[in-house]
């Protein structure tokens, strides 16, 4: 779910969206048994229906299947906003936000392995780091942690402001409390005993974060320029660049040693360890649902972007080369929002 | 002065009229019509009456009552919960609902949730097809849905209590009474409905969970006749209700929403020589209470008042030819979660003409400017004519300008408001024919529209929402209207039955908007034989396109439910039903929107007093 409040979800999934049911489904695919060398696409669905799915491609883009959890699991269903994934071992964690669910499946098979609901409460994004699922909630403003073997629920880690993403580095938990465009904090948490040990102040319209060989990036970007953090994690000193011309950089993504971002229809990457934003765009995509970006995703250099066709339709993946040139677009489930390398 | 009216005793209690079949009608009773201008300007459209005999065979939802006797789609998010209309392909907020002449949409979201009104505190409702911008202000394209608490001044004095009780612990009852002199006039009334709504799914070991919900609703009209040139009438009602959102998925946060509403209107008409004048002076508000999770403390809210005057002024040229005036003043104060302290003022103007050329050929132009600080306003225009061909035939024509401006919340939405967005424009034209033999009648409308600006939120910006004026729309199709009523005897059959094809094509894609069906039909059938009354529903809706490209995968399958009803009445002089009647007979598995399974089959037992 990625509306501005719930009110307005309430309200927007009862006149405006379109929702979809899967009752006629004739999709007479046979699961593949396989789901590996890929990249899993998770599509989250309309907000207050229960059509959340997961397509795969795999990475020489030459297999595709859509709503692959259904075609292994049916009767079950995957549920109401498929929000995001997270992997440990052949384990995938899917956090379903509106359905108050943690989908456990076997990454590969597919096949269901158990479902979490204890103490979710508009559950939004995961990691797992030492056998324990970290899960912050939207709705309780807390990390809900589970044993990552057992799914059992083991304690909650209360914050008391917005939570959102959340990555781990050196044994600790960065938390970013901010949604929908804004928000300028991170939380650190002490995993060993589930204590708040600081919180980062950074700039307002952190979107994105990500771990990278012991160092933590965040991206913040609003309406007067773009700021990229790298925080040391032994330290939790960060370092920063800054771009008032570049406004509102979204959807950074780490792949090899490269950062990508994007703004608008544009594509950017700089290095690892740039000084300088790129105002420059490696290409530009077409937009023509106002959801270009919706997910967005850099996997083995192949660029993935994820329209939601304005959640009216089912959403177009399309895969780019490093250089804009299109390589494959696939037509996927409801609201594609995320992609993630299945190897 | 109100245009007087007549009603025919039998029919109020008999049978569903065709406003083209008033003229014809027996004369027995003197009522003063609430929106006078219903009547006086709308001869070249299609209005069908829905009386309080049809009102008390449908439960007490707007949504209910209209979806089994009108060619209007509903999405219904359940039985009970969120609840918008496609009234000729157009969507929820270009279909108006008007109560006592006043336009009752929500200033917040631009349209009326029709589970929201009850009905049954209503003489009578009024459903009137097509463009009526220029009185009825925005919204009115696809349709305007005309609730009315019409006076009677004759000598009366009656108290009416009818009570329902059906599966899933449903109650419905309604208290109201009557009083009137010829100078007087007095009618109130409360009802109430609940459900615990906790209903299985056909064909599934699932149940609607969170889905309870109950609604009070308190509806009161005063008439005072001055004198024969002077009358005073205030309207009143205020509806006060909380639902519980049913799930979708069975660990989901457990939500609830409060609708508390007001709606106050006062009236005073005069007649002096050639002028009749009709001032108005409204009070309307609107407030809601959600809960995001019920286990908490939490919530959001907002709200508008509403401040409406408006003056009508009539001037009879010749008994052939009349011109009036319509001169509006509206201000909205919005407060609330995501809106802040808003307001918007809204000027009108209206002139409107009618001339009859000849007894059986008439014509009515009229046009509406006004001017706002929120947005700019199309110049909004209505043409038409009738032609009475014969007693047998009629043929209607009419071509309208219609609008729907954006409302508080796409205009002032935190962060997500478009305080540039356009109002919604249509064209639109239609052609009636109505046909009357005997006891037969019929009614057939084709028309087309063109609408601009349609206005969608969007995640234009990454994740954030916004409203913008995107899409163009071009919508045919025709509707038809039938009835027959004949008597063999005691026997009395009366047959009602609309049927619409409607294609509504987005002028960019080509594709029919999702949630219009293509096809809707209603048909029922009443039977009276002495005291006792039966009636049998149906009510077919083809299948529904849910996503802009018109993808099979995600159809909703047609669906086509029945109702039956009978009941007796012991009284010898006055009205003692009782009655029992059977919802979905055929156990259909049906739902109006992906997920949302309405009931199967469910029963219902009532009493009806009137003394």
């Amino acid at each position: 779910m990625k509306l501005k409040n719930l009110y307005l979800g309430i309200i927007a999934s009862a006149f405006l969206f379109a929702s979809c049911s899967n009752d006629d489904d004739n999709n007479n695919d046979a699961p593949l048994g396989v789901y590996d060398n890929g990249v899993l696409i998770l599509n989250e669905g309309n907000f207050g229906t229960p059509n959340a799915s997961v397509s795969y491609i795999s990475n020489d883009l030459a297999t595709f299947q859509n709503d692959i959890f259904k075609l292994v699991n049916t009767p079950a269903v995957l549920g109401d906003v498929a929000q995001s994934l997270s992997f440990k071992d052949e384990k995938a964690f899917i956090v379903i936000n509106n359905s108050n669910e943690v989908e456990v499946v076997n990454r590969y098979t597919f096949k269901s392995l158990g479902t979490i609901t204890e103490k979710l409460e508009n559950p939004r994004y995961s990691v797992v780091l030492n056998d324990k699922l970290y899960v912050t909630n939207a709705i309780s403003k807390a990390v809900t942690v589970y044993d990552a073997k057992t799914f059992a629920y083991i304690a909650s880690i209360p914050v008391g402001k917005t939570v959102e993403k959340i990555v781990t580095a050196n044994g600790k938990l960065y938390v970013t409390n901010a949604a929908y465009g804004s928000g300028k904090e991170v939380t650190v948490i002490n995993a060993s005993n589930n204590t708040i040990s600081k919180t980062l102040i950074l700039e307002d319209g952190i979107n994105s974060i990500e771990e990278n060989n012991g160092n933590v990036y965040v991206l913040a970007g609003n309406s007067t320029g773009s700021k990229l953090y790298k925080i040391n994690s032994s330290t939790d000193n960060s370092t920063s660049i800054e771009s008032t011309t570049l406004k509102g950089a979204l959807n950074m993504d780490i792949d090899g040693d490269k950062i990508y971002y994007t703004k608008g229809t544009g594509v950017y990457a700089i290095n690892l360890n740039a000084t300088t934003f790129s105002d420059t765009a490696l290409f530009s995509v077409k937009d023509s649902s106002w959801s270009t970006f919706y997910g967005f995703g850099v996997i083995d250099g192949n660029i993935y972007s994820g329209d939601a066709n304005g959640f009216t339709a089912d959403g177009t993946v399309t895969v780019y080369s490093p250089t804009g040139s299109v390589l494959k677009t696939l037509t996927v489930g409801v609201g594609p929002n995320g992609f993630y390398s299945n190897n | 002065m109100t245009i007087k009216k007549y009603f025919a005793f039998c029919f109020l209690f008999l049978c569903q009229l065709l406003a083209a079949q008033n003229d014809s009608i027996n004369k027995l009773k003197e009522v003063i019509v609430s929106d006078t201008n219903l009547k006086k300007f709308s001869n070249t459209q299609s209005i069908q009456r829905l009386s309080d005999s049809i009102i008390n065979k449908n439960p007490a939802s707007l949504t209910s009552l209209l979806n089994y006797n009108t060619v209007i789609y509903f999405k219904e998010n359940g039985l009970g919960m969120t609840s918008s209309p496609s009234f000729r392909g157009t969507t929820s907020q270009q279909t108006v609902v008007v109560w006592n002449g006043i336009n009752i949409n929500s200033q917040l979201l631009g349209q009326t949730d029709f589970n929201t009104i009850s009905t049954r505190g209503f003489n009578s409702i009024d459903v009137k097809a097509g463009g009526g911008s220029v009185v009825y202000g925005s919204g009115a394209i696809g349709g305007t849905i005309h609730l009315n608490n019409d006076l009677k001044f004759t000598d009366t004095f009656k108290n009416d209590f009818q009570v329902y009780y059906g599966e899933f612990n449903s109650i419905s009852a309604i208290y109201g009474i009557t009083a009137a002199t010829k100078k007087w006039s007095f009618d109130a009334s409360f009802s109430r409905n609940s459900s615990d709504n906790d209903f299985k799914f056909v064909g599934q070991e699932l149940w609607n969970t969170n889905g309870q919900y109950y609604n009070n609703t308190l509806d009161a009209a005063v008439g005072f006749k001055i004198n024969d040139k002077n009358s005073i009438k205030f309207y009143s009602e205020i509806y006060d209700g909380e639902r519980h959102f049913s799930l979708t998925s069975p660990n989901a946060t457990k939500t609830k929403y409060q609708d508390y509403n007001t709606r106050n209107l006062l009236t005073w008409s005069s007649a002096f020589n050639k002028f009749e004048s009709n001032v108005r002076l409204a009070y309307i508000t609107e407030h809601y209470n959600y809960f995001e999770d019920i286990n908490r403390d939490g919530f959001t809210s907002g709200g508008v008042k509403s401040f409406i005057g408006k003056y009508d002024l009539d001037y009879s040229i010749s008994s052939k030819m009349k011109i009036s005036t319509i001169l509006d003043y509206t201000k909205n104060d919005g407060l609330g979660s995501g809106i802040g302290d808003t307001s918007r003022e809204i000027g009108g103007a209206s002139l409107l003409w009618k001339h009859n050329l000849t007894e059986k050929w008439n014509y009515e132009l009229s046009a509406r400017k006004e001017v706002s600080d929120a947005y700019k306003s199309p110049v909004l225009f209505s043409a038409g004519s009738r032609y009475n061909f014969s007693d047998f035939y009629q043929l209607k024509f009419n071509f309208s300008r219609n609008y729907r401006i954006p409302t508080f919340n796409d205009l002032y939405w935190e962060g997500s408001g478009n305080p540039d967005l356009r109002p919604e424009s249509s064209y639109q034209a239609e052609i009636g024919n109505e046909f009357h033999y005997k006891d037969f009648r019929l009614t057939v409308t084709a028309y087309g529209m063109k609408i601009k600006d349609m206005i969608r939120w969007l995640p234009t910006k990454g994740s954030n929402w916004t409203p913008v004026n995107t899409d163009k729309v071009t919508i045919y199709g025709a509707e038809a209207l039938l009835g027959w009523k004949k008597s063999f005897d005691k026997h009395i059959f009366d047959f009602n039955g609309t049927y619409a094809y409607n294609v509504s094509l987005d002028d960019t894609t080509n594709k029919q908007l999702f949630y219009v069906p293509y096809h809707k039909l209603t048909g029922s059938l009443s039977y009276y034989y002495k005291k006792l009354a039966a009636y049998y529903q149906i009510m077919y809706t083809g299948e529904i396109f849910t996503t802009s490209d018109n993808n099979p995968k995600y159809i909703l399958d047609a669906y086509n439910v029945s109702n039956i009803g009978v009941d007796y009445n012991f009284s010898k002089k006055n009205i003692f039903k009782v009655g029992v009647k059977a919802a979905n007979l055929w156990n259909e598995k049906y739902e109006a929107l992906p997920s949302r399974f309405m009931p199967g089959r469910n029963f219902t037992i009532y009493l009806n007093l009137n003394y």
